[in-house]
């Protein structure tokens, strides 16, 4: 068997919120599917995808390892951690697709079978990120109604950004938090806390954005609230960083989205830095990657929760592997997101009572490309409304929020 | 003053060396060149500089340090330090190529002046990794060398043989140095020492190569050979192994060129690991990014010696740096190419005596030879034009171990080509 093609699709369902879909096609006909999305990073990767896609057209699609080898030690010179792992997570997931498919079973019966029969989620409500101008009630009446749809977990971010008009100056990337703000957003985690009772579990993401004292007095400010944790305090560069922040807060700790195959959790498992680990299985390379960092956190009694925000690859990849492993918390997912995900894939996947049931007889991830459905929603490389740097602040739900502007000059 | 357009040359100038230059032109007529040259990965860069064109054109090009924050930190999720910092690296050359030439000054005057009147270099001679020169041929080249008053020589001694025809497939990515291998290298080393002299300064690359104890054994068999530095022992993504190996040879070591940015530095300051570190500027972040890794060495006396950045403008951003750097070693060159330096170039650098001298002109103190660069340019996708190794469907090596009904996979592998050539 040899690929013959490997073919990106850039999907748009709404505007503002594409995802860039993978499919690896084969001599014998049988395709598997991948994913990569990653915001304005997009443009990127689909470049990528075009620049590799010579090392890879020929090879045996079985030979998943010996090809995530040569792809990530072959790019060393990019460093095989960030950019070069989110190409290789794309083809790995399509690789493992199509061997469940050419055997006839689901990925999690390639990895050693299910210890599970469902995987429990998190999902997200509308955030001050996105618009500052949003009233708590508007956040308290969604995390109600997720809550009433069978949902038992949810995160947002509840700082507001803290530069002003609609792209922050060269001084403005690393973020300060002001005590008004800590205070702000600490009073926005407890109106959910009041509203969905003591024992609702609600996370906090700060998104990489604050320096080392703002994060220290986010934790701090945050700690009443009772989180199951607060995910990536700080710019994730400085591993001292980090430990400055945890050893100054009792808030349990957790990153993973910017932590790039296992070689970047070493650190943080030996040193103990975090309580959860949430690499993206899109990002961090792939399924075969996910499924090791995943055992090495087994390894430390961390538990392990795969981060999710764009497309429905990516989130049946991560169900896949969350099947097989002990140590898992909950899978990420944004339940707005499903009904554009039933318009491009088929079947739809089984989400009922906060958890994914992915179908015990369905091969390879259980979803295909709806080829019919598709053209309607896929759009040029070069179309405008991809995003683009500082066209939208922020990650997930800020499409939505905010239509896109253009950025002030610094 | 606004910038009003970013553009790429990928050329060829001679084998399969391939260089991406980017220029950066504005609404007041001066163009400042900078370049992000990596043979494994032009077609990643090449792409890469059009998407990230918006960050840059409408900009104000006075504002370098706005531009490198920006970029840098927009692209956590990418994680910015490897693929965004080459991009990065070549608009912040651009930038500080135009803030000169409106000044009217060479670079180095803007970072704080020169504290030095002459870059000293070392340069290259044939190893043994996937090449196959005859050592007398080695050893004459270096003598060459000693003669043209180069006092450095560096080169990769240890053979790939456990890669046939040079495949690498995915075992044999981390290699495992075998006792014939070391001592094969031992007596390459030999022989260049003993072509140039007990006092000359000789310098191995590993590039990456090894498992930690394979980086061990290599080291500590070049005791006698008495080196410079040993660069690179094993692979980057573990401050443990090279900690490991660190604290199991007394051989000198160097890491550099896959570092990327102050923050891959810090660890490896801090702890030790080095004794020499070697950002290349057309890959950790540019001249502003070089310039602070270097100042982030120097309370820990520790020396920088910049990576030799492959092409002619990469070249001149680095000596502009190395003239304002107090801890510098020497910087990085591969003197056989220089020969095809001045068609893409103008002027061709001062070069006598194994050094650079500055030339007192604006910014780099080079332009480009647009005549030149436009009879050279290549695809990036254009395979016949890529090293042998990153050419598509090269090699069958897994011949013999393939999953069942399978032919084993070919792909070729695009690792780190470049250095084939290497003289």
């Amino acid at each position: 068997m040899r690929i013959t093609d490997v073919k990106t699709y850039i999907v748009m369902v709404k505007p503002g919120r594409e995802w860039m879909l993978v499919e690896v096609e084969t001599d014998e006909g049988v395709t598997g599917l991948g994913e990569c999305s990653d915001y304005a990073s997009t443009p990127h990767l689909v470049g990528g995808i075009e620049a590799i896609k010579h090392f890879i057209v020929g090879s045996d699609p079985r030979n998943i390892e010996d090809i995530w080898q040569k792809l990530f030690h072959g790019y060393s010179d990019l460093n095989g951690r960030g950019y070069v792992s989110h190409l290789i997570s794309a083809i790995d997931i399509a690789l493992w697709d199509l061997k469940g498919k050419v055997l006839g079973v689901p990925i999690y019966q390639l990895l050693g079978g299910p210890v599970r029969d469902k995987v429990p989620v998190y999902t997200h409500i509308p955030s001050p990120l996105s618009d500052p101008d949003m009233d708590v009630m508007v956040a308290v009446e969604a995390a109600k109604r997720a809550r009433a749809g069978g949902f038992e977990a949810i995160k947002t971010d509840p700082f507001r950004r803290q530069w002003r008009g609609n792209a922050p100056t060269g001084g403005e990337m690393v973020e300060r938090l002001s005590p008004g703000e800590a205070r702000r957003a600490a009073d926005w985690m407890m109106a959910l806390r009041e509203a969905l009772g003591p024992t609702y579990e609600l996370l906090v993401d700060a998104h990489a954005r604050f320096d080392v004292a703002s994060a220290i007095r986010a934790c701090r400010a945050l700690e009443p609230v009772k989180l199951i944790w607060l995910e990536e305090p700080v710019p994730v560069e400085s591993v001292q960083a980090m430990r400055q922040v945890r050893e100054n807060t009792n808030i349990p700790l957790s990153v993973g989205e910017r932590h790039f195959t296992r070689w970047d959790y070493i650190e943080l498992f030996r040193e103990r830095l975090v309580d959860y680990v949430m690499p993206d299985v899109a990002w961090t390379g792939g399924i075969s990657e996910l499924r090791r960092i995943a055992s090495m956190a087994e390894a430390y009694f961390i538990r392990f929760s795969p981060h999710d925000a764009l497309g429905p690859v990516m989130l049946m990849a991560g169900v896949q592997v969350d099947m097989t492993v002990p140590n898992l918390y909950r899978q990420e997912c944004v339940h707005e997101f499903f009904p554009d995900y039933a318009k491009v894939i088929t079947p739809m996947f089984d989400c009922h009572d906060g958890a994914i049931h992915p179908h015990p007889d369905a091969p390879g991830l259980g979803i295909s490309l709806n080829h019919d459905a598709l053209p309607r929603y896929v759009i040029s490389p070069s179309d405008r409304r991809i995003h683009r740097p500082f066209q939208v602040p922020s990650q997930t739900f800020s499409a939505a929020a905010s239509p896109a502007r253009s950025g002030r000059a610094i | 003053m606004k910038i009003t357009d970013v553009k790429t040359h990928l050329v060829q100038p001679q084998g399969f060396n391939r260089w991406l230059f980017v220029t950066v032109e504005t609404d007041e007529g001066v163009t400042g060149i900078g370049e992000c040259t990596n043979q494994t990965s032009v077609a990643h860069l090449t792409r890469g500089m059009e998407v990230i064109k918006p960050f840059v054109i409408g900009r104000d090009p006075a504002k370098i340090e706005a531009m490198w924050q920006r970029i840098y930190h927009f692209y956590g999720e990418l994680n910015p330090r490897g693929y965004i910092t080459h991009l990065l690296s070549a608009i912040d050359i651009a930038l500080w190529d135009i803030k000169g030439k409106v000044l009217g000054v060479p670079v180095y005057e803007l970072l704080g002046g020169p504290v030095r009147d002459r870059v000293p270099l070392y340069t290259h001679v044939a190893g043994r990794w996937f090449t196959n020169v005859p050592v007398e041929e080695m050893q004459s080249l270096a003598r060459k060398h000693k003669a043209n008053g180069f006092e450095a020589i560096k080169t990769d001694p240890f053979p790939a043989e456990n890669m046939p025809d040079g495949e690498l497939n995915g075992p044999l990515m981390v290699e495992r140095l075998t006792p014939r291998a070391i001592a094969e290298a031992v007596e390459w080393m030999q022989a260049l020492r003993d072509a140039v002299g007990l006092d000359y300064e000789l310098l191995i690359d590993a590039h990456a190569r090894f498992d930690t104890i394979s980086a061990i054994e290599g080291a500590n068999a070049m005791k006698d050979i008495d080196l410079i530095w040993f660069e690179e022992p094993t692979h980057l993504e573990s401050n443990a192994a090279l900690k490991q190996i660190r604290e199991n040879t007394d051989t000198p070591l160097c890491i550099g060129e896959h570092h990327f940015t102050r923050w891959d530095y810090v660890p490896v300051l801090e702890e030790r690991l080095v004794d020499y570190i070697m950002p290349d500027v057309a890959w950790c972040g540019g001249i502003s990014e070089f310039r602070r890794i270097a100042s982030l060495a120097e309370p820990h006396y520790i020396r920088v010696s910049p990576h030799d950045a492959i092409g002619p403008v990469a070249i001149a951003a680095a000596f502009q740096c190395s003239l304002t750097t107090p801890n510098l070693y020497r910087q990085e060159c591969v003197s056989t190419w220089f020969e095809t330096f001045p068609t893409f170039i103008e002027p061709m650098f001062d070069v006598r005596d194994g050094y650079i001298y500055p030339n007192g002109r604006p910014g780099l103190g080079i332009e480009l030879n647009m005549d030149g660069v436009m009879s050279h340019l290549i695809d990036p996708d254009d395979a016949s034009k890529a090293p042998p190794r990153l050419r598509p469907g090269v090699g069958e090596a897994m011949d013999g171990l393939t999953s069942p009904g399978g032919r084993g996979a070919s792909i070729a592998s695009p690792r780190r080509v470049r250095r084939t050539d290497r003289r």
